[in-house]
């Protein structure tokens, strides 16, 4: 795979209580602030890729007045309506090809303006899923019921992991202080869909993430972005069997990177999209499953909190790829991996979720 | 050097207003079918599906890709959405374009379907589109701001109502070659001088219908498609351009580029003729599909992408330069006055302008066809896309920045 450098990037997740920033504040600031990180500026930018959900930004073709604030203007521009680590394979793509020597990846959510839950029962078919009341809390639900089956007792579990995530995100610099009612023993938070309970789901704050990308060749010694992959399961949640197709994906993203396991990764940042999820993926992607969020241990998993910390909406995928690459500039902070040399990212997306990505990276030292 | 990326298949449904008896999924999985056909190729046979899907306020399901994923073979491969408004059919078949060249896959379906034949009324959803403080009470739709387009052009050239009228008299004539067209019925320039003006200078034949419907592309690299049976039409140059949101800023006394004449669809297909190796488009062209949903649209288009010069399409259009038998025909297939299902009405215009250079455009064949064209327009007139085809694959550097750095 032809490998494309990471020159920057910011992510920018807000308080609830932070000044409030109009949705186009929110994102040109975040673009430059991660132009400057990268040490560029906008006129070298080739391309941008976007990747935000209208429903979401409350328009029916929100980049018509995203795209600007996102440093597109005039520019080759594309958006995928799609989780945010679409624009990093889209940006991927257009520098691999050739037709980009730098490409913007840009996504965000403003969660705290809309009802995301409300929001994704439209994604569901109006004849035989949406009478049922799914939505997205609810398929995660049924494949946590699943999973829990399966797994037997996992209370316990799942407390060290809720426990794990709080902390690293307390932790962690870039991510926002959320005072909660969660933070408590998760078994005795409120249940909202069985068996999910309060405590068990992420914390949905405002944030978008800004990921500068360009020519390996142009620019070395820069973390490099060595595999990539991502799948969709069946639509029906009943056709699916746990995290399917997220085995298949890793494989395919580690033997593009030319790793055999991802026990070589020095930090993996997984989609924790509940509790359980973080479970699921830490099986799925061939983990101990008795390893919590931590900047210890190797490969040392959600460090940075994960998203049961700080849930940016659609952004969460390049929040995941911001803080590996951190990681592997060494600039991670008070939760730095030590020694961080490869990094492992899981993005999910959809009912259940539907969809996985994962993109493995390189530091730039031996670049 | 990038790899080479062929259209190697095609497939559409016939385009109508409403399809109630199939479901999107069902029309996007009949496109694939027949584009998979074409192509000689199975779903087992795709390496990853670009599902092409625009505004969601115009069907009801929001991401419905991921129902769709089903039933047009993705299930278990890579999938992504692109949603770029008008241009989301040819935004896709970029990004289907860039698996290929960026080496992640050698065959990409290239996918979408419309049924904005459900929503009550479009323009009342692309209302939506617009500022829901400051623009959405005046009104603002699709129709008024090409409205806007076409009176700047007629200021600043004497574009007149009669040329535009020119244009639509002659897409209806090609719509009837094509069986997929929507709209099927010839009309006059008296007929839609006549017709009832929907907001001036636009009358009610001026503009597109909205339409239901499926279209799919089949892509793959130079290495499959040298072993397919199917021609392939060879994408030689793609180039887009997003400009600003706000259409004040293109139409002041001295703006970065004017709203009239499409200057950023100029600057999209700079960038695809500067990889397709093409310096003089009127001469290397032989055939262009516009997106065009309004007659005005096409006037200027034509003059952007550099067919004419500034303020001579109109004159162009009422004089038969894009005729069928004309010196570069527009839009053989009717275009986008005859068929608009805004999600893959860019990606029609693409499958058209390869059918045409592939050979197997049936009675909408335009004899030696080598090099053809097809663009996409959306947003504020804002969002354009440029794809160049040709018969003949790019020879060494087909990437434009290597060839800036060599």
């Amino acid at each position: 795979m032809k490998p494309v450098a990471v020159l920057g990037g910011v992510c920018s997740l807000r308080a609830p209580d932070a000044a409030p920033l109009s949705l186009e504040e929110l994102i040109s600031s975040t673009v430059m602030a991660a132009l400057v990180d990268a040490g560029l500026e906008r006129a070298d930018i080739d391309a941008v890729a976007i990747a935000a959900s209208d429903q979401m930004d409350g328009r029916a073709i929100s980049s018509m007045v995203t795209a600007g604030a996102a440093g597109a203007y005039l520019k080759e521009e594309i958006k995928s309506a799609d989780e945010g680590i679409f624009a990093l394979i889209l940006a991927y793509m257009r520098v691999a090809a050739g037709l980009a020597r730098t490409a913007l990846a840009v996504s965000w959510s403003k969660c705290t303006e809309g009802d995301a839950i409300s929001a994704s029962r439209l994604e569901t078919d109006p004849f035989l899923t949406r009478p049922l009341g799914i939505n997205a809390v609810t398929a995660m639900a049924l494949s946590s019921a699943h999973y829990a089956q399966r797994a037997g007792p996992i209370e316990t579990a799942l407390s060290a992991v809720v426990t794990g995530a709080r902390r690293q995100g307390r932790r962690n610099p870039r991510c926002p202080q959320v005072e909660s009612d969660t933070d408590g023993p998760s078994d005795e938070s409120p249940l909202v869909a069985w068996p999910l309970r309060r405590a068990h789901l992420p914390r949905e704050i405002d944030g978008c993430c800004a990921l500068v990308l360009g020519d390996a060749a142009l620019y070395p010694r820069r973390p490099v972005v060595r595999g990539l992959s991502w799948a969709v399961a069946p639509y029906s949640i009943g056709d699916r069997d746990g995290l399917y197709p997220l085995p298949h994906v890793l494989r395919d993203a580690l033997s593009r990177a030319e790793l055999a396991s991802v026990h070589e990764a020095s930090v993996v940042e997984l989609a924790d999209v509940s509790a359980y999820h973080y479970l699921m993926a830490c099986e799925g992607m061939g983990l101990d499953v008795g390893r919590l969020p931590s900047s210890e241990g190797l490969p040392a998993v959600n460090p940075s909190g994960g998203l049961l910390a700080a849930h940016p909406g659609f952004a969460s995928g390049l929040w995941r790829v911001d803080e590996v690459v951190r990681q592997l500039r060494g600039q991670a902070g008070p939760v730095q991996v030590h020694d961080a040399r490869w990094g492992v990212v899981h993005a999910a997306w959809g009912l259940g979720p539907q969809g996985h990505a994962v993109v493995v990276l390189e530091g730039g030292s031996s670049s | 050097m990038s790899e080479g990326v062929a259209v190697v298949g095609v497939g559409q449904t016939p385009y109508k207003t409403r399809l109630p008896d199939q479901t999107l999924p069902e029309l996007a999985q009949a496109a694939a079918v027949a584009a998979l056909k074409d192509a000689a190729l199975t779903f087992e046979d795709l390496d990853a599906v670009v599902f092409a899907m625009a505004p969601e306020a115009l069907f009801g399901v929001a991401q419905a890709e991921r129902w769709a994923a089903d039933a047009v073979g993705a299930s278990g491969k890579p999938l992504l959405r692109v949603h770029t408004g008008g241009t989301t059919g040819a935004a896709a078949l970029h990004a289907g374009y860039l698996h290929v060249a960026s080496g992640l896959a050698e065959t990409v379906l290239v996918v979408g379907a419309e049924k904005m034949g459900e929503s009550p009324n479009a323009q009342v959803a692309l209302n939506a589109i617009w500022d829901p403080i400051l623009e959405k009470d005046i009104a603002l739709n699709a129709i008024n701001m090409c409205s806007f387009q076409a009176v700047r052009h007629m200021a600043r050239y004497g574009t007149t109502e009669e040329q535009m009228a020119a244009v639509v008299v002659r897409s209806r004539e090609n719509g009837l070659r094509n069986p997929y067209a929507h709209i099927q019925r010839a009309v006059t320039v008296q007929e839609v001088m006549e017709s009832r003006i929907v907001c001036w200078p636009l009358k009610l034949l001026d503009c597109c219908p909205r339409s239901s419907g499926g279209c799919a592309v089949v892509l793959a690299s130079s290495r499959v498609a040298g072993r397919l049976p199917s021609p392939s039409a060879w994408i030689t140059g793609i180039g887009s351009c997003t400009n600003t949101y706000f259409m004040g800023d293109k139409m002041g006394l001295d703006p970065d580029n004017d709203h009239g004449d499409l200057d950023d669809l100029a600057q999209a297909a700079g960038r695809a003729y500067e990889m397709a190796g093409i310096s003089d488009p009127a001469s290397q062209i032989d055939l262009a599909e516009i997106y065009a949903p309004f007659s005005s649209v096409e006037i200027a288009a034509v003059e952007a992408l550099g067919l004419c010069p500034r303020g001579q399409g109109g004159a162009a259009a009422e004089v038969g330069e894009w005729d069928m038998d004309g010196r570069i025909p527009v839009n053989p297939s009717g275009g986008t006055l005859c068929s608009n299902p805004i999600s893959v009405t860019a990606l029609a215009r693409a499958a058209e302008a390869a059918l045409q250079v592939r050979r197997a455009a049936g009675a909408r064949q335009v004899p030696d066809v080598h090099t053809a064209v097809a663009t996409g327009v959306g947003g504020s007139v804002q969002f354009h896309t440029v794809t160049v085809f040709s018969d003949r694959q790019l020879g060494e550097e087909s990437s434009r920045w290597t060839m800036s750095r060599t």
